[in-house]
């Protein structure tokens, strides 16, 4: 006797995804997901920390009347008042001013990582997991020495030889993502190209390159997404340490981890210069991370460590 | 009781035929080993004919099926045989060629409706995949081409249903789109396998109808995989009854329902008989299908054979029965 599979159950449903249809693979996104996020605390007080720092970012000429550079040799080292909400630094320059402006090179360069990186290897996890054979096994044993590698002493090496610079420092932390991005979508992919759907594609005519982009990348999608989400703060704080050890930002342009290197000389006196960038960056990785956690319980219950 | 009878296809010959297969051997690696599925299978469908492989899990049906389509994927191989379509032989072939060849000359239909259909796409956007994969047409003419394609299948609100997507149709209706897709490029020869496993009986008959109203409509050449013998016995012409990579027997299905003559094919309509009857104890074959890594010498069914003999040790030769049908027994 063959056995009935959900014929009843789903006409009777409508249009609403019952929660057990979901096929292997894919997640399948529940109506009621919103509000399943909203009901995690920890996704409120991190979307809430990030609105925090970020909206100040975006807003910066708007909320801050001065630049960042402008010196005033009459207002060094003043600390928080009404007039500098964060005091001022051995120049004059307003703390405020240089923490929202300089919020743009941290979190700019932490989303050009997550973006380069990210392409990269997840290009080279499609390949690797669709192709497999000798090809995927050559992507993914370069991977694993990357992998192999202390992620800073990887981005350390990578900034010595290529020089200190933003872009370089991007480059650096890129290089670091693109394994873990690798890793994460050869997995997908090697679990999708084996779907029914994918066969039954194939049965079709569709090419490699067709059933990759139409059907194994949408698939791996979620996971490329919480990963993003996870990698966005750790990738800040690695610009961040860059920008501490001079291998980032050069002065005087503001970054938050080159700011904290700036103040720490003057911590004594003056503990704002220093406290208020990494108070922004700790509340900028915490709020990223929070938000990604709670985006990885929702798109892929089954991870372990939840 | 039988499906319309659509021509001698026993009597098909290769210049005739859609699909020929010729001593088809299947082999998958396994460490050090081989283990060899499919051993030896041949079987030809006419043009519009009909053919059902039957036979218990295991059996090499599926694998017999999907070495036609070129599916066979490492550490899978074929490591013998023709698989003629329409006179190419598919063995060997490139997977650019065999790429252009499936989905236009040959289309398959698998057993889960609903895994067989991209959860994130609409009905209709996967319709238009299939069509778009080999005619040169816009989307928008794909989509309304494939409205008309769910009408085929007898979908009424066709146009509703290429908006939905597979979660919010029953299974029935996934496998009706499913064989939708599968007639997108109106290719010469269709394999269904197990088309109907997954589903209810209501539906199963339903399908059924569908795909026996499509062979007489379309004259598309059908090879139907199953282990059910009486939903084969509707559909096709012809039987291959397949048993340890091999085919056992094989003929017009009519003759071997009357009158099956190997002993597993009579096992297969005894058990099957049992259960539409309702009555007294169901009948079983006793005894398992052989693991493929310890296939016993000679012939796959002497361990559970009520009839073996001593040179069942050995392979039986295909006798040809006067009726044209073909038996692998000692027996004839």
């Amino acid at each position: 006797m063959p056995t009935d599979r959900m014929d009843e159950p789903l006409l009777a449903a409508g249009g609403v995804v019952p929660l057990d249809v979901a096929v292997a693979g894919t997640e399948d996104e529940p109506t009621s997901s919103r509000a399943a996020l909203l009901r995690q605390g920890n996704f409120v007080v991190g979307v809430i920390l990030l609105a925090i720092v970020v909206i100040p970012v975006l807003l910066a000429p708007v909320v801050s009347a001065v630049g960042p550079d402008v010196q005033n040799p009459t207002a060094t080292f003043l600390g928080p008042s009404p007039s500098h909400l964060m005091g001022t630094d051995q120049y004059g320059r307003d703390i405020w001013a240089r923490v929202v402006y300089g919020g743009r090179y941290t979190i700019g360069a932490s989303i050009a990582v997550v973006i380069l990186g990210g392409i990269v290897g997840t290009v080279l996890g499609l390949v690797a997991g669709y192709v497999r054979g000798a090809v995927g096994f050559t992507i993914m044993r370069g991977v694993d020495l990357l992998l192999a590698f202390p992620g800073i002493l990887l981005a350390l090496g990578v900034t010595a030889i290529l020089g200190p610079s933003l872009v370089n420092a991007v480059i650096a932390v890129a290089i670091v993502a693109v394994p873990l991005y690798a890793r994460i979508v050869e997995g997908a992919a090697r679990e999708i190209r084996n779907l029914p759907y994918v066969r039954a594609a194939r049965a079709l005519g569709a090419g490699s390159g067709h059933i990759i982009f139409r059907h194994v990348l949408p698939g791996a999608l979620p996971a490329i997404v919480v990963q993003t989400t996870v990698y966005l703060g750790i990738a800040a704080l690695w610009i961040a340490s860059l920008g501490f050890l001079g291998l980032g930002v050069q002065p005087p342009t503001p970054e938050w981890g080159q700011m904290v290197s700036d103040g720490q000389a003057s911590l004594s006196i003056a503990w704002w210069v220093a406290v208020f960038p990494g108070a922004f960056l700790a509340a900028f990785v915490v709020g990223v991370s929070l938000v990604g956690d709670a985006l990885r319980d929702r798109l892929n219950p089954t991870a372990a460590g939840t | 009781m039988t499906g319309p009878a659509s021509g001698t296809e026993a009597g098909a010959t290769a210049e005739h035929s859609v699909l020929d297969v010729r001593g088809l051997h299947t082999h998958f690696r396994r460490g050090r080993g081989v283990i060899k599925v499919v051993r030896g299978v041949s079987f030809q469908v006419g043009r519009s004919g009909s053919v059902g492989l039957v036979g218990e899990s295991g059996s090499g049906k599926s694998i017999t099926a999907l070495s036609v389509m070129g599916l066979i994927e490492k550490p899978g191989f074929i490591a013998e045989g023709e698989i003629l379509l329409n006179g190419r032989d598919l063995v060997g072939m490139s997977q650019a060629e065999l790429t252009k060849i499936r989905g236009r000359d040959v289309a398959m239909v698998f057993q889960e409706p609903t895994a067989a259909l991209n959860p994130l796409y609409h009905i209709g956007s996967q319709v238009a995949e299939a069509i778009r994969a080999h005619q040169d047409v816009t989307q928008d003419q794909a989509l309304e081409q494939a409205q008309h394609l769910l009408e085929l299948v007898g979908i009424t609100d066709a146009g509703r249903v290429l908006r939905q997507y597979p979660h919010q149709l029953s299974g029935g209706m996934c496998q009706r789109a499913t064989i939708a897709t599968a007639l997108a490029n109106d290719p010469g020869l269709l394999i269904l396998d197990e088309p109907t496993t997954a589903l209810d009986t209501t539906i199963q008959a339903q399908i059924l109808d569908i795909i026996t109203d499509l062979k007489t409509r379309l004259e598309t050449a059908i090879v139907f995989v199953s282990h059910d013998i009486s939903v084969v016995a509707q559909i096709c012409g012809d039987l291959v009854v397949m048993y340890g990579g091999r085919v056992m027997e094989s003929g017009r299905t009519e003759q071997v329902i009357d009158s099956p003559k190997h002993p597993y094919t009579q096992g297969l309509i005894n058990a099957a008989m049992s259960v539409s009857a309702g009555t007294g104890r169901l009948q079983s074959i006793p005894g398992e299908v052989p693991d493929p890594q310890r296939m016993p010498p000679g012939c796959p069914f002497q361990p559970r054979c009520p009839h073996a003999m001593p040179q069942c040790g050995t392979d039986p030769p295909l006798a040809v029965l006067p009726d044209d049908r073909q038996v692998a027994c000692w027996l004839y």
